[in-house]
């Protein structure tokens, strides 16, 4: 699920690890579908680390994150934002403040904001449908990332969707089929930011990239790099876990 | 506001009683803890021209975490005040329990005893209909919303709930006119937040208004007159809020209607929006911006004028907040509060620098500027200086 932040990186960068019996039959669709079919988990529950560089300027933010079918709650433990909850249910995003106990809904103009001041919005996190629900994929050719061959392929967001960003350049593993790289562009073609798994491990028999750095390309020396330290893949997740009455 | 004391209630000796009898008995207590101490340097600078610049104040926060017995939440956290000037300058230092309850979750229904912050924040600066009046989001530290509590919340499906809310003033009494009373109920509805609520406030200043008139009488400070103020406001109101999206914009608003025994009713009117807008897809400026009208016609004209200012004929208090956001970058915000009173015309400006340093030391400067010509509200005079800054260090552990 990509509703949260982990799904997010997930959602844009996992592949199935599948390996392709036949390479160079594959079309831009079978590449896509084989990673939204790898993308979209029915539940989860990760421990993750948000490290949000600038220079030599570093915050660290821990979450816990609970995902499941459309809903996502993430928990910050880190000690300025200990407490501080966000629960998406459909189109509604609510944020529990942990000192005065208030529950209060985002209006909806927020979701495109850095979310806890990261390099990844609200919208990141909430844009849960399938990659090729919202994108036009075509092949446009083969190259390598850290030495490891990718299809790279190009996504042009369809007319339909509301998308955080018009176009999307990935480069994925072809044997692992996992996305290494994504450069996220705007509708003017102007590069927006870059995304990079330089940590990809085989986890319950899929390839996951543990550790995702996005740098935002309209601002310099600053990026964020979140890192799984956990993950579980179909945990027992209490019942109303996505509820106001959970956040509270 | 209503002063609490720094001491255990009746309610909270009886908690600590409770946690004694419980810890030691527990096989396992991974108990964490954690808050933020702050220092602060403040001044102001008066009409003539006085300036006061020896304003030092210091704080712990501290919180325990501590994990729950089955399904019971233990919550404690403290706060105090002048820690530093204690072991140094031999200030007293003083001690406050912001949070000091027992959560038990039982089927349909949560029930939380103790000490507890009640805050019916729905989004916006100022609420006048929120469980504590003054507890607004301007002000977020205000310890009027920790009270000695009571609370029974029934979530009705994932976003509707129903909150009933008993609290004691005046100290731990059962006697039905000394304890506060609240219901809310919240509804998500379509993508909207709606909230119903209700609150009759403790009869613990009765004879206030004898007192107030008395003390107007003879002269009294301002300061004095308005801390017998909640005697006389209307003893109960019913309030209702909203908030959702138009298009880009989120929409929010309230009416509040307050009465009571033997005075007038009134109502408010709040109406806010917020908006933020895309500099460079990333950089985000935020806005917010509500307007509160509050008809004060339970106030004897001679109050409106000595205590807000008002013709004595004008019984509505009209206001306009605001405030903008602007990320410098990723550690730093610069930002800018202002309220100005529509009926006068008068002032203050608070811009404000926020920045993380590193070593994840919170630095916070802002100033506060009061403008408005002799007479009106928030003129610089008697009661308010002329500019006000402070610069605070603060660190979260």
């Amino acid at each position: 699920m990509k509703k949260h932040l982990f799904f997010l990186v997930v959602s844009a960068l996992v592949i199935s690890n599948c390996a392709a019996l036949a390479l160079g039959a594959l079309t831009a669709e079978e590449i896509i579908k084989r990673r939204d079919d790898n993308e979209h988990f029915d539940t989860a529950q990760v421990e993750a680390e948000m490290i949000i560089i600038n220079r030599n300027r570093r915050i660290i933010k821990t979450m816990t994150t609970y995902a499941q079918g459309d809903n996502g709650l993430v928990i910050f433990s880190n000690p300025r934002d200990r407490g501080t909850k966000f629960l998406k249910r459909g189109d509604d995003l609510w944020m529990f403040f942990p000192d005065a106990e208030d529950l209060v809904k985002i209006s909806g103009h927020m979701l495109n904001q850095g979310i806890m001041g990261s390099d990844f919005s609200y919208q990141d996190v909430m844009e849960s449908d399938k990659l090729t629900d919202l994108y036009r994929f075509e092949l446009i050719g083969e190259e390598e990332v850290e030495g490891r061959p990718c299809y790279v392929l190009e996504g042009i967001a369809r007319e339909e969707k509301k998308v955080s960003y018009y176009r999307r350049k990935s480069w994925i593993d072809k044997e692992r089929f996992v996305g290494l790289k994504e450069e996220l562009y705007a509708r003017s073609g102007r590069l927006l930011k870059v995304m990079y798994a330089p940590k990809v491990q085989k986890i319950e028999g899929r390839w996951y990239p543990m550790t995702v750095v996005m740098e935002d390309k309209l601002r310099k020396n600053t990026r964020t790099e979140f890192i799984v330290k956990a993950i579980e893949f179909d945990p027992q997740i209490p019942a109303g876990a996505f509820t106001l009455e959970n956040l509270k | 506001m209503q002063k609490r004391s720094n001491r255990f209630t009746p309610v909270g000796i009886m908690l600590s009683l409770c946690l004694s009898a419980v810890m030691p008995v527990t096989p396992v207590w991974a108990v964490e803890a954690g808050g933020e101490i702050e220092v602060s340097f403040s001044g102001a600078l008066a009409e003539d021209g006085d300036f006061t610049d020896d304003q030092f104040a210091d704080s712990l926060d501290l919180e325990f975490f501590l994990p729950p017995l089955g399904e019971t939440e233990i919550s404690y956290a403290f706060r105090i005040g002048h820690p530093l000037q204690g072991l140094t300058a031999g200030k007293e230092a003083s001690y406050f329990t912001k949070k000091l309850y027992l959560r038990r979750k039982f089927d349909r229904f949560h029930l939380t005893v103790g000490r507890q912050p009640v805050s019916w924040s729905f989004g916006s600066l100022l609420n006048p209909v929120d469980y504590t009046l003054g507890a607004v989001a301007l002000d977020e530290e205000n310890n009027s919303k920790y009270t000695d509590a009571v609370e029974v919340y029934t979530p009705l499906n994932w976003n509707s709930s129903l909150s009933l809310v008993t609290s004691f003033p005046a100290g731990f009494d059962l006697e039905a006119e000394k304890m506060k009373w609240g219901v809310r109920g919240r509804f998500g509805v379509k993508g909207y937040d709606l909230t119903v609520n209700y609150v009759r406030e403790a009869a613990v200043l009765a004879g206030a208004a004898a007192e107030l008139t008395g003390l107007r009488e003879a002269g009294g400070a301002v300061g004095d007159v308005a801390a017998l103020l909640p005697g006389i406001l209307p003893r109960q109101r019913a309030g209702f809020a909203f908030k959702g999206d138009l298009g880009e914009i989120g929409f929010y608003g309230a009416y509040g209607h307050y009465f009571g025994d033997g005075v007038e009713s009134s109502n408010s009117y709040l109406l806010g929006a917020d908006y933020s807008y895309n500099l460079n897809y990333n950089t985000k400026i935020t806005m917010q911006l509500e307007y509160i009208g509050v008809e004060l016609n339970f106030l004897e004209p001679a109050y409106r004028t000595a205590l807000l200012k008002l013709e004595s004929d004008d019984d509505r208090l009209d206001l306009l907040a605001g405030a903008f956001s602007y990320p410098v970058d990723d550690f730093s915000t610069v930002s800018l509060i202002t309220l100005v009173n529509l009926d006068d015309g008068s002032l203050f400006l608070t811009p404000e620098y926020q920045t993380t340093l590193p070593g994840n030391l919170d630095l916070t400067v802002n100033t506060t500027v009061f403008l408005g010509g002799g007479g009106t509200l928030l003129a610089p005079g008697d009661q308010l200086p002329q500019v006000t800054f402070c610069v605070t260090l603060s660190y979260p552990f």
